[in-house]
């Protein structure tokens, strides 16, 4: 049986496809895997998957950077904006608005640090991964609006743990090589998939939520039906 | 290895939300029903048609040119603002009155908005701000529904309610959700509120929770003894008034909505009673560490039965799923043992607005209570307290109150009593002190009492009884302590006084 991947490359598929192409199933099946088997809750799909591919194509240090410094100021605009009288796509256009100057404004900032130390120059980033990054606000406004300061900062540390997750295998050598030479990845990634959205039993994190309940339970087989 | 394969055979008994989502909602909870509970004014439609009473709705604003034609001198003093398809409690807005010659209303935590910045909320309702999805929203402005004087006691401010999760027309489990300062008025646990676990069988509060502060996991909750403010009133021990009512309100709910497995938020109105405050398709699972049981068991244990009728329901869940306050009073440190008679000390009433300040019971008598001997029956269920004691107790305000009612000293017949009392109980209990009235059979002449919470010091312990004030005239004790007081104890009838 011819190799895939050879085969996709020889008709002029370039590897940065393949990679992609791999890696999205990879991110999103952990992202599933992490809600309903571990508990830990994300920001959904997209924000994973975004953050994770715009960490690998901009590089770790810098990407987190950036996403720390949207979460911040997004957070502190939302606060000036409260009792301001806007729609509400207004009031997030806004925020994007602002979000492109402080952007702007550390970009400025950085470039006069004293330091040939390349992951502090932030002058020739990618600009494609920095939209995707600034493209997640709308999920962490959204939370901030529906839940509390300390709820909203869970999602986020959650949303953040999975994509740095996801960034270290597309950034491993032995998983990358791996995933974009066994396409065959994709359809096993279907079935694992379609046995998580199956998944009925306790979320690891349930363990601990539960903890005071499962003291005070008794074992089935010691329970007196009446 | 032993124990981690213990905790799992004991993880079955509880309902997680992966169970939830994949064996009771998706498959019982058709697509129809879900809209249902999740349109709040659509619900109301539909609970309405089958005779289940919701808060009354003053105005729908659908669109902002409803909103720019809103009267704002004509809204109601207190009123609730709520989105129609909110989730969590998100968006939600209780006026308690409103400031006089302007437009502005009061809050739970006492700031004030403008007509201003309530239509600015509006907006953000309109806009989907609230709402699941973020999709376009509704606004609805409805009543406010009035405290029931015991719950009052232990909500900051806010409106307390209780859940029923309901499958199989068998009501699961209950409980009461309290609202606090932490959750600025609401009873969403996530919001801060306390729930408290309630015994099916009997309508009792057992077990209190309370959110973790800082905390990794979401969803995390300690067990707490006492309210959170400055009363610290015990949370175990509360008899839930309408118990049953209640218990047939959230079943009938489930009859008229189709949803197979249902969380009924149900509030006690102080003049109306239970009324239904908001359905949910997907409830929360924090009721089973309120309750300290799992949830999974007692419904595969309801799975497939015939329930014959709302009744039937009802009479299931207590008989499989009661019992949980005397497993837990027992559980504790044993019961105090008293006498057939008791040296009591009764607690000065609450006064309006604040709730009632029992102190622990000491062997020192505190001198702002009174003292007196309680008579211990087994053979009766309520309470009793003479007029004369009650008066001596700081109910005189109370009974001055009662008498200027001019009820009637003797009626022709119990129905004739059932049928005026059905009229003069709001009256009746407009008295904060006053949770309820009762009728009774003395010496042959039918009469109505009053009955009021109690707070008093026994053997050791501090109780609220709930007690019907009556004539005791010839009678050797002011008090009579019935069977539902006297839980917390045993009897030893050869014991005269308890040494405390």
């Amino acid at each position: 049986m011819p190799d895939i991947t050879t085969w996709l490359m020889e008709r002029g598929v370039s590897g940065d496809i393949l990679l992609v192409l791999t890696f999205v199933p990879i991110i999103v099946t952990l992202t599933s895997f992490s809600r309903y088997i571990t508990g830990i809750k994300t920001f959904g799909i997209y924000a994973s998957m975004v953050l994770a591919l715009a960490y690998y194509y901009m590089g770790f240090i810098q990407g987190f950077s950036i996403t720390i410094l949207v979460v911040i100021s997004s957070w502190i605009i939302r606060n000036i904006l409260r009792k301001a009288r806007l729609h509400y796509l207004s009031r997030l256009a806004i925020v994007y608005c602002t979000i492109s100057i402080f952007v702007l404004g550390f970009i400025v900032a950085m470039s006069y640090l004293p330091t040939d130390n390349p992951y502090l120059d932030f002058r020739n980033i990618p600009f494609l991964p920095l939209a995707m990054i600034i493209s997640v606000t709308d999920r962490f406004m959204a939370s901030y609006i529906k839940k509390d300061l300390m709820t909203a900062g869970r999602l986020t540390g959650e949303t953040l743990l999975i994509s740095l997750l996801g960034w270290g295998i597309m950034r491993w050598e032995p998983t990358n090589t791996f995933l974009t030479g066994n396409l065959w990845i994709i359809p096993v990634l279907i079935i694992i998939n379609i046995m998580i959205g199956q998944f009925a039993g306790f979320r690891w994190t349930e363990f601990i939520r539960f903890s005071q309940v499962l003291r005070n339970v008794e074992s089935p087989e010691n329970t007196t039906k009446k | 290895m032993l124990s981690l394969l213990k905790t799992l055979q004991k993880s079955s008994e509880i309902l997680g939300i992966n169970h939830r989502n994949t064996v009771y909602v998706r498959p019982y909870n058709s697509l129809n029903a879900k809209e249902i509970a999740d349109d709040k004014i659509l619900c109301k439609k539909i609970l309405s048609r089958h005779g289940i009473p919701t808060a009354e709705i003053f105005k729908v604003v659908r669109n902002h040119k409803q909103l720019n034609t809103i009267k704002w001198e004509d809204l109601p003093h207190s009123f609730a603002l709520k989105p129609n398809i909110g989730t969590g409690g998100s968006g939600i807005i209780i006026f308690y009155g409103k400031k006089k010659n302007s437009l502005e209303w009061i809050m739970p935590d006492g700031n004030t908005m403008t007509a201003t910045q309530i239509r600015n909320h509006i907006s953000k309702i309109l806009d989907g701000q609230f709402s699941m999805g973020n999709r376009k929203d509704t606004a609805i402005i409805e009543e406010r529904i009035i405290n029931h004087p015991l719950l009052k006691q232990y909500s900051y401010k806010g409106i307390p309610d209780i859940r029923v999760i309901v499958f199989n027309k068998v009501p699961i489990m209950a409980e009461l959700r309290l609202p606090t300062y932490e959750s600025g008025g609401k009873a969403n646990l996530h919001a801060g509120g306390v729930g408290v676990g309630i015994d099916i069988a009997t309508g009792i509060t057992t077990t209190a929770i309370h959110r973790k502060g800082a905390s990794i996991l979401d969803d995390v909750y300690d067990i707490i003894e006492t309210t959170l403010d400055e009363s610290k009133l015990p949370l175990r021990g509360i008899q839930i008034p309408q118990w049953k009512e209640i218990l047939r309100i959230a079943l009938k709910c489930q009859e008229a909505t189709g949803l197979g497995y249902l969380g009924a938020d149900i509030a006690l109105d102080r003049y109306k009673g239970p009324i239904v405050f908001e359905l949910n398709a997907r409830s929360g699972l924090a009721i089973q560490i309120a309750n300290l049981s799992g949830m999974r068991s007692r419904m595969e244990r309801v799975k497939g039965l015939k329930i014959k009728s709302v009744d039937h329901g009802i009479r299931l869940a207590q008989n499989l799923f009661g019992g949980q306050v005397e497993n837990e009073i027992e559980a504790i440190s044993g019961r105090d043992i008293i006498g057939l008679v008791e040296k009591i000390q009764i607690h000065p009433p609450a006064v309006e607005g604040k709730p009632a300040t029992p102190s622990p019971a000491t062997k020192k008598q505190n001198p702002s209570t009174t003292p007196c001997k309680a008579q211990i029956d087994t053979g009766i269920m309520r309470s009793k307290i003479s007029t004369l004691m009650a008066q001596r107790a700081g109910y005189k305000q109370m009974l001055e109150y009662f008498r200027s009612l001019d009820i009637p000293k003797d009626f022709e017949s119990r129905e004739d009593a059932r049928e005026y009392l059905k009229e003069m109980l709001p009256k009746i209990t407009e008295h904060w002190l006053i949770i309820d009235a009762i009728i009774t059979g003395e010496s042959g002449t039918i009469r109505i009492r009053p009955i009021v919470s109690v707070t008093m010091d026994i053997a050791g312990t501090t109780i609220i009884a709930q007690m019907a004030v009556s004539s005791r005239k010839d009678l050797p004790y002011s008090i009579i302590l019935g069977k539902r007081d006297l839980k917390p104890f045993l009897l030893d009838a050869s014991k005269t006084f308890s040494l405390h």
